[in-house]
């Protein structure tokens, strides 16, 4: 089955297609494997290339309709992501933050934002995976 | 991810980079010509001695009243200057700038807040 929106992200960015597929490929490999939150950094590892250059294309997949951003915030103890949000400016209404895990609260030193991808069209990529 | 940018060999890819930065960290674009480092030593020692003049040019014949506060003037702007050209040096963001004088703001403006 014809990917129509991946098609259209490469005919924007021919010079791009290789990556364009690369990236699609991982994500259809994560989706298959349960996995809907994608990482910059763990697809940059994937598709051997620089964290920035996998954050530019996840960023042409969102733009597309098939991802959605949110920032996790993440407890630096145990590295378990306590809440995700659309918008950074919201961060600070949350802080301090309790972390079941640590059953305590924690300030902006206990915490680190990830940037992350949530897939939004798991379908798409299952039915690329297929064909 | 801007110094990533900056070292990408397909401009396609470098926008998007660019443009990644500022959408998810806010970060905005570096100066395409940066300032050169002895550049940028010469403007700072330059506007840093024409305050110094200001300023005793001020305590010489102005009241000491009304030298306090040309003096207390002439450093913000000496401040301001000096972040707008690390800005145009390509040195710190706009983002940074902003940052930073919000923070100066704050902390000359709520003494109380900034002794807790």
């Amino acid at each position: 089955m014809q990917f129509q929106q991946l098609e259209k992200i490469k005919s924007k960015h021919p010079s791009l297609s290789s990556l364009i597929d690369s990236l699609a490929n991982y994500i259809c490999h994560e989706v298959d494997e349960g996995r809907t939150r994608i990482v910059p950094g763990l697809a940059a590892t994937y598709m051997k290339r620089s964290e920035a250059e996998a954050t530019a294309l996840l960023m042409l997949f969102e733009d597309a309709g098939l991802l959605r951003h949110q920032f996790d915030v993440v407890c630096t103890r145990n590295d378990a992501v306590l809440l995700s949000f659309p918008d950074l400016s919201d961060l600070q209404n949350h802080i301090p933050l309790h972390c079941q895990l640590c059953d305590s609260e924690h300030d902006s030193e206990d915490l680190r934002v990830e940037l992350a991808f949530e897939v939004t069209s798991v379908q798409a990529f299952k039915q690329h995976a297929i064909a | 991810m801007l110094k990533q940018a900056m070292n990408c060999p397909n401009p396609d890819m470098r926008e998007l980079i660019l443009k990644a930065a500022h959408r998810y960290f806010d970060t905005d674009i570096k100066q395409s010509a940066p300032l050169p480092m002895w550049g940028l030593i010469v403007m700072l020692v330059a506007f840093y001695l024409l305050v110094l003049g200001t300023v005793v040019w001020a305590y010489s014949k102005l009241p000491v009243i009304t030298a306090s506060v040309v003096f207390v003037l002439a450093f913000s702007i000496l401040s301001l200057l000096i972040g707008v050209v690390l800005r145009v040096g390509g040195y710190i963001s706009e983002s940074s700038l902003l940052t930073i004088w919000k923070a100066g703001f704050k902390a000359v403006t709520s003494p109380k807040r900034g002794a807790k």
